[in-house]
């Protein structure tokens, strides 16, 4: 067995050019397993994380993306309550209206998303946790009281390092304490860090309107959104005299689990596309290492020949040609996880890109994946040349 | 050691065209014999070789080495009697270009199912023929000569009892094809059983023993001298 490989190791390294032109499909073949492995392993964490921080019971609604529905549709919270008594499968309503405004402390300043709130948001998005001090709570909203809740994007562009509690920071130049900061998120996340939140009254007098432009609706159950859906529509259409064309046209009801269905379906294909390229592109390198083993088995017919008059039998000499196309693999397979490896990590630094893991399940899955293309692209010029009759490959000029 | 009984060997050309290379050959050859077998080209000499170095089968008759049938052994045996039993010398030499003089001597050991210390034995054995100098050596910057005492240091490491060497002075000069048959003398009298075929009368007669082959039948057996002991 060791002998073997030593035998298929000179012979390969006895005929360098050669054996680096075949390395070389493999090489690109297997990094491009590695790469469409981890892009797709990538996409479905980003889409994944994007989802939890949606909340798959959630029912977002919103004018549609028209300049008319922009300025005909607005919300109030006469709407919610309508709502409320409308809607049985609605658990939890969260309006929120939302500015980007310069936050300021000291001398230090941010842009920040200022999101005014009611005290549910915190039950509907649960991903935006209070780590250190309070929620915005009943009584700041009752009072419109001047409170913030900061992400810790902010915590670390405004205070760094200092303590944050009970300071006083000034958002458009309205002067609000600090009463609570939030978690650091993970990168991706629909709600950034930058973010601050202050009780909806507060940013609504902020704006000088009464109104908001979307809220949030936590259904019961996963399986009441459809329904929920239909009772926000109706009740909608129904208290502002909207044909259901008009309702479908101008109020968007977005409900994340659809979409998460869908882009989940979206990605499965990409997937799949990438890994036919990823497929394509080892199978070439695959009929390039039986080319190469061809020629080897033409190219060294008297060599088999003088090996079996010296005692090789037929499973020595295919054996010696497996273990080469296999060696070939193994070696092209090792680099071209490393170049995959060095691929991911050029890729992740374009702008906007995603996070791509490397685990070892894509390296060995590459691995063997590549071994098991040496194996069969091997087996036939190994079949042949095991084959030779002795007389004549040692005749063989 | 060989017992050769009504041996032939027909070659199926096309369904209807054949060749009988070899007819009804019989003979025997004692241990530690040194047999010379001649014959003009087409005489069947080199088919007669192929099958008693177990490259090749007979199409009838019987071939005993040992004791063993060869005739109805299947190509995992056959291949393992010429590891084993056989050594080979070719006129051509075919050592593999690139491999060194000791892993070409060590060739035969990796088909081997004996333990042996492969590199320590293929250096003896090359002291042996006189090259013990030549052990890293490439074969393209050895001389003829030099690569036949390579080959015959392959035919003989994993000590077999019979030597076939096939026209083994044809690719050299004179002096050195006598040398090379010195090499094969002294073989015969360590106990080594050798059969050479030759086309020249002179090497032919250094033996003990001259078969001669034409047209596929075997037409003379001389004896030339009694076997030193």
């Amino acid at each position: 067995m060791f002998n073997s490989v030593l035998i298929a190791l000179k012979s390969l390294l006895g005929n360098k050019v050669r054996s680096a032109l075949t390395l070389l499909g493999v090489i690109c073949g297997v990094a491009s397993v590695v790469i469409v492995l981890s892009v797709s392993e990538g996409l479905k964490k980003d889409m994944e994380k994007t989802f939890e921080d949606l909340g798959t019971n959630i029912v977002e609604v919103f004018p549609n993306y028209s300049a008319k529905a922009r300025k005909s549709i607005r919300f109030s919270m006469a709407d919610i309550e309508l709502l409320k008594a409308r809607c049985p499968s609605a658990e939890l309503f969260s309006p929120n209206v939302g500015r980007e405004w310069t936050a300021t402390y000291g001398r230090s300043s941010e842009s920040a998303n200022v999101n005014g709130v009611l005290p549910d948001f915190f039950k509907v998005r649960k991903t935006n946790k209070v780590a250190i001090g309070q929620e915005i709570s009943r009584s700041d909203v009752d009072q419109k009281r001047r409170v913030a809740v900061i992400g810790s994007g902010i915590v670390e562009k405004l205070f760094q390092g200092r303590s944050v509690l009970g300071r006083d920071i000034r958002i458009n130049r309205i002067t609000f304490t600090v009463i609570g900061y939030m978690e650091k998120k993970e990168e991706n996340y629909y709600w950034g860090d930058n973010i601050i939140l202050i009780p909806l009254p507060v940013a609504q007098k902020m704006i000088g309107s009464d109104e908001f432009w979307g809220f949030d609706v936590k259904a019961r159950s996963a399986e009441a959104v459809p329904n929920l859906k239909d009772e926000i529509r109706l009740a909608l259409m129904r208290d502002r005299g909207f044909t259901p064309a008009e309702a479908q046209e101008l109020i968007q009801i977005y409900d994340a689990g659809a979409w998460q269905k869908e882009s989940r379906q979206m990605i499965h294909t990409i997937v799949i596309f990438l890994g036919v390229i990823g497929g394509i592109s080892l199978l070439i390198g695959g009929i390039g290492i039986m080319n190469i083993m061809l020629v080897s088995v033409m190219e060294r017919i008297r060599e088999i020949g003088i090996r079996k008059a010296v005692g090789a039998t037929e499973f020595d000499i295919m054996f010696q040609f497996i273990v080469e196309a296999v060696t070939l693999c193994v070696v092209g397979g090792l680099i071209g996880v490393a170049l995959g490896w060095f691929g991911n990590s050029q890729l992740e630094k374009l702008p906007q890109f995603i996070k791509l893991p490397m685990s070892v399940k894509t390296c060995a899955i590459a691995l063997s994946v590549s071994i098991a293309v040496g194996l069969i692209s091997g087996l036939w010029p190994a079949a042949k040349a095991a084959r030779l009759n002795p007389i004549e490959a040692l005749r063989h000029e | 050691m060989i017992n050769i009984d009504s041996l032939s060997k027909t070659f199926y050309l096309t369904r209807k065209l054949s060749l009988d290379a070899l007819k009804e050959v019989s003979f025997e050859v004692a241990d530690g014999e040194f047999v010379s077998i001649m014959g003009p080209s087409g005489s069947g000499k080199s088919t007669l070789m192929s099958i008693l170095g177990c490259l090749d089968v007979p199409t009838g008759g019987s071939y005993r080495l040992g004791g063993e049938e060869v005739s109805k052994m299947r190509s995992r045996q056959l291949a393992n009697t010429r590891n084993r039993t056989i050594g080979f010398v070719f006129q051509s030499f075919n050592l593999l270009p690139m491999l060194s003089a000791w892993e070409n001597v060590a060739l035969p050991t990796l088909y081997s199912k004996k333990k042996i210390k492969r590199k320590q034995k293929a250096i003896e054995i090359l002291e042996q023929v006189g090259l013990g100098t030549h052990v890293r050596h490439r074969p393209t910057q050895m001389s003829g000569g030099q690569r036949q005492r390579v080959a015959i240091a392959r035919a003989l490491v994993n000590d077999p009892d019979l030597i076939l060497a096939d026209e083994p002075t044809g690719n050299l000069d004179w002096d050195t094809g006598i040398e090379i048959l010195e090499i094969f003398k002294q073989l015969n009298r360590q106990g080594k059983t050798i059969i050479v075929v030759t086309h020249e009368e002179e090497i032919g007669r250094m033996g003990h023993r001259i078969l001669r082959l034409h047209d596929g039948r075997l037409v003379a057996d001389e004896r030339l001298r009694e076997r030193d002991v």
